[in-house]
């Protein structure tokens, strides 16, 4: 019955989410992500991704976002002379996502054992196992993901995961909502789908989210890149016409006022 | 509608208001007092959540317009001695540039962080507490005594006997040529190994050591300070593409409303009465980064860049 439903559940996902949105989307596999394309303008703060995928009404879930996996160098404070607070050091983590944003329906312990947790990335846990850089990097981990959570590019949210049924035979679909800052950095997003019933995982979905940035903002990204010199000679014109048209405006009140 | 605005190269977004009062609130400070701001600005900016070295480039990429806007102010009131910003300019970009050839060995030896953050402390806790002093004790000593005070000192001597002197008529002082290529270089070196324009070492330098008048000073040094930014700026943007022109723009359009503003004030007030503003705003930023360095920080991580 649970592979009817899979093989199902789709096509049905689609046409409940083209219903609601009253626009043609694509199916990414299994999952419904709306939008599946961020366009990061000059008014950008905050986009709201919704995630819908096939799921059965007794199933746990999590949906995980993710991005591209980086070696991060931090600065890392510590005591000098048993007295001050300052920067004594790098620190690296060789190989961290940028963006991790993870929803359960429920505790991440209640879901499955730790080691699957780890086996598929699932929690911050997960993360510090195979983050590398050493034991400085180990211990220090939680602050990495304190600076994460800070910005808003890594965030564990356990009971965040709604499953409604949806048609017959035990179907539901579970849906997510993600926010992503303006800090999400350009890129392609993973989005995974995990079910778990017994302490079995399974991967039901998969798809991806495109965060691109558009109009003068993509303009200014791409003279700032490419054309570097003329950006900065620019920059330095516009901001030195600007501070002589004030003075000019200024003089002549200021004389007006004499 | 939160009015935010995307800063595409900081890779963030950010309040438009709060862009506009940060950059009045420092304009307003550099018109008054000659300095570039930028010792105030980044760390505001940093604590906003910009990036460390994207803060620090747009800013000096916004006081290339508050301080055009200040130097044509002060030009205007005949307020600028260009012969001796000049010569200040080029010890400072001489100094500046041994300044970064020092950091770069510093930081190859593995304790730059820590002779940046002493001298930081040191020079504003030193310069703001000499000013203060100085200042407060010009402030009640009679017309009479001043008068005495003002016979030659041993620095006056020694600065007498140097070669080459130079009427500066706006200043009206007659100096060494020496002078403001010695103290440009090494004011520029300072501000190199700190990572800031300089403006509020410049300042007291010009006062105390070049004894020029207080009017003349906040000209000069915005004047200087203007091609020390636009040099930095076209550096920044071409080798490390940290210049966000979206958030500089929106800084500037407060700082050169706020620069105005602080050049009008400047005139209005009496030259100990800005000394000793100055010295507070410097010894309330000592005070502020000497807790930050005493305090146990939030989080033991940063991102790398900035002061």
């Amino acid at each position: 019955m649970r592979a009817v439903f899979r093989l199902l559940a789709p096509t049905f996902v689609v046409a409940v989410a083209l219903v609601l949105s009253g626009e043609a989307s694509e199916a990414q596999e299994s999952l419904v992500i709306q939008p599946s394309v961020v366009n990061v303008h000059m008014l950008y703060h905050e986009s709201t991704v919704h995630v819908t995928a096939p799921v059965l009404a007794d199933d746990e879930v999590a949906i995980l976002l993710v991005g591209q996996e980086r070696s991060l160098t931090l600065k890392r404070k510590g005591k000098v002379l048993g007295l001050i607070w300052m920067n004594v050091g790098d620190v690296t983590f060789e190989t961290v996502p940028d963006v991790y944003l993870l929803r359960t329906t429920c505790a991440l312990s209640s879901l499955a054992a730790p080691a699957v947790l780890t086996r598929l990335d699932l929690g911050f846990d997960a993360l510090a196992a195979r983050s590398g850089g050493g034991a400085t990097a180990d211990t220090l981990f939680d602050e990495l993901v304190q600076l994460k959570e800070r910005d808003g590019l890594w965030d564990v949210s356990e009971g965040r995961v709604e499953v409604m049924p949806a048609g017959a035979e035990g179907g539901a679909l579970a849906t997510a909502d993600f926010a992503l800052p303006a800090k999400v950095p350009p890129g392609e997003y993973r989005v995974l789908a995990y079910t778990f019933a017994r302490g079995n995982a399974e991967l039901v979905g998969e798809g991806s989210v495109r965060v691109e940035q558009g109009g003068v903002a993509a303009l200014i990204t791409a003279l700032a890149g490419g054309h570097s010199l003329l950006y900065g000679v620019l920059a330095v014109l516009i901001a030195g016409a600007a501070g002589l048209l004030t003075g000019v405006v200024f003089g002549r009140g200021a004389r007006k006022g004499h | 509608m939160d009015f935010s605005i995307y800063l595409p190269v900081a890779g963030s977004s950010v309040n438009l208001f709060l862009l506009l009062g940060l950059g009045g609130l420092v304009g307003f400070l550099s018109g008054l007092f000659g300095v570039g701001g930028g010792f105030l600005m980044t760390p505001l900016l940093i604590m906003i959540g910009i990036p460390p070295t994207v803060a620090a480039a747009s800013d000096s990429n916004q006081i290339v317009a508050a301080s055009s806007s200040g130097t044509y102010a002060h030009a205007q009131a005949g307020s600028v001695d260009f012969k001796m910003g000049g010569l200040l300019l080029v010890g400072g970009i001489v100094g500046g540039s041994v300044g970064v050839y020092l950091i770069r060995m510093l930081r190859a030896m593995g304790n730059a962080d820590f002779v940046i953050t002493v001298t930081y402390v040191v020079m504003l806790g030193g310069i703001g507490t000499y000013m203060f002093v100085e200042s407060l004790r010009s402030m009640k000593v009679s017309k009479r005594a001043r008068q005495e005070a003002l016979r030659p000192s041993l620095y006056a001597r020694l600065v007498g006997q140097l070669p080459w002197k130079i009427d500066f008529q706006r200043s009206r002082v007659e100096l060494s040529l020496l002078m403001p290529l010695m103290l440009g270089f090494l004011v520029g070196a300072l501000a190199a190994v700190m990572g800031v324009g300089g403006g509020f070492i410049m300042v007291p330098v010009m006062v105390y050591l070049l004894r020029m008048p207080m009017h003349v000073v906040v000209g000069t040094s915005l004047f200087q300070i203007l091609f020390t930014c636009v040099n930095v700026t076209i550096l920044q943007a071409t080798l490390n593409r940290t210049v966000d022109f979206v958030l500089a723009l929106f800084l500037l359009l407060g700082s050169v409303v706020g620069a105005q503003i602080g050049a009008l004030v400047s005139k209005r007030l009496k030259a100990d009465q800005l000394k000793i503003l100055m010295a507070l705003i410097v010894l309330v930023v000592t005070v502020k980064m000497f807790l930050g360095l005493l305090l146990t920080p939030h989080l033991l991580l940063s991102y790398a860049g900035g002061h």
